[in-house]
């Protein structure tokens, strides 16, 4: 259900979508920010 | 509506988002953590276990369960203005093991739900991450009137190298879910350090 609501979506030009890259994310300021973030919560 | 890659690398007007998975065997809690967290009413795709399941999905220990989680749960937590974090619940059985690929595409990491009373339905979950290579941690989902052990127990009953942390938590309580995500994080972020030593070395 997602996969065609999101494929409609994107055909329609209502949303862009880019690619995830494969490997697991190591960038370590989105990872700090995350941390910094679910600690402030 | 646009949607960006977990690279923290948003443009001007495009959240920077991060995803992580929340895995585990059946009805070990990860529909309850996501729920427990999630800013939004969170996307649910729970179904009622009929008798078609009898024989499949093994109750043993959660009599009282009477829906399962069929593709996955969605939840969102927005951060600042410029950053999303969405929680990925897969989906517990056997035979909806084909979605994790698709889940675990990009993540942060994965947070293993285990029940102590099921602790052999966590296997699965573990041997998928480690073949994967994400990063994930055990967090012990301490159910009313379960056992309870030390992590050490646990880690030896898991065969678990000794740098996974183990954090106990309760499900429902999002407090104790989001300690379990701190520590999810931090272990990415000394994990992420070693990968890149090794890397150099």
């Amino acid at each position: 259900v997602v996969r065609v609501l999101l494929g409609d979506l994107a055909e329609e030009g209502m949303l862009r979508i880019v690619s995830a890259q494969r490997q697991p994310v190591s960038d370590h300021r989105l990872l700090r920010m995350v941390l910094d973030g679910l600690e402030s919560l | 509506m646009d949607l960006s890659r977990s690279d923290g690398a948003g443009g001007a007007g495009v959240p920077t988002t991060a995803k992580i998975l929340i895995a585990g065997g059946f009805g070990v809690g990860k529909t309850t953590l996501v729920g427990a967290i999630s800013e939004i009413r969170p996307l649910r795709t729970e179904e009622p276990l009929s008798d078609r399941s009898v024989g499949i999905d093994d109750t043993h220990g959660v009599g009282a369960k009477s829906t399962t989680t069929v593709a996955m749960d969605f939840g969102r937590i927005s951060f600042q203005s410029q950053l999303v974090l969405y929680l990925f619940g897969t989906p517990g059985q056997e035979r909806f093991w084909f979605m994790w690929d698709d889940l675990s595409v990009g993540a942060i990491g994965a947070v293993i739900m285990a029940d102590t009373r099921r602790i052999a339905d966590c296997f699965a979950s573990i041997d998928y991450f480690e073949r994967a290579g994400t990063p994930f941690i055990i967090a012990v989902n301490c159910f009313d009137g379960a056992r309870r052990f030390e992590p050490d127990d646990i880690r030896v009953a898991l065969t678990l190298n000794p740098d996974v942390p183990i954090a106990m938590c309760d499900a429902r309580d999002r407090d104790s879910v989001k300690k379990v995500l701190v520590v999810l994080v931090r272990y990415v972020m000394s994990w992420s350090n070693q990968a890149g030593r090794v890397a150099l070395g």
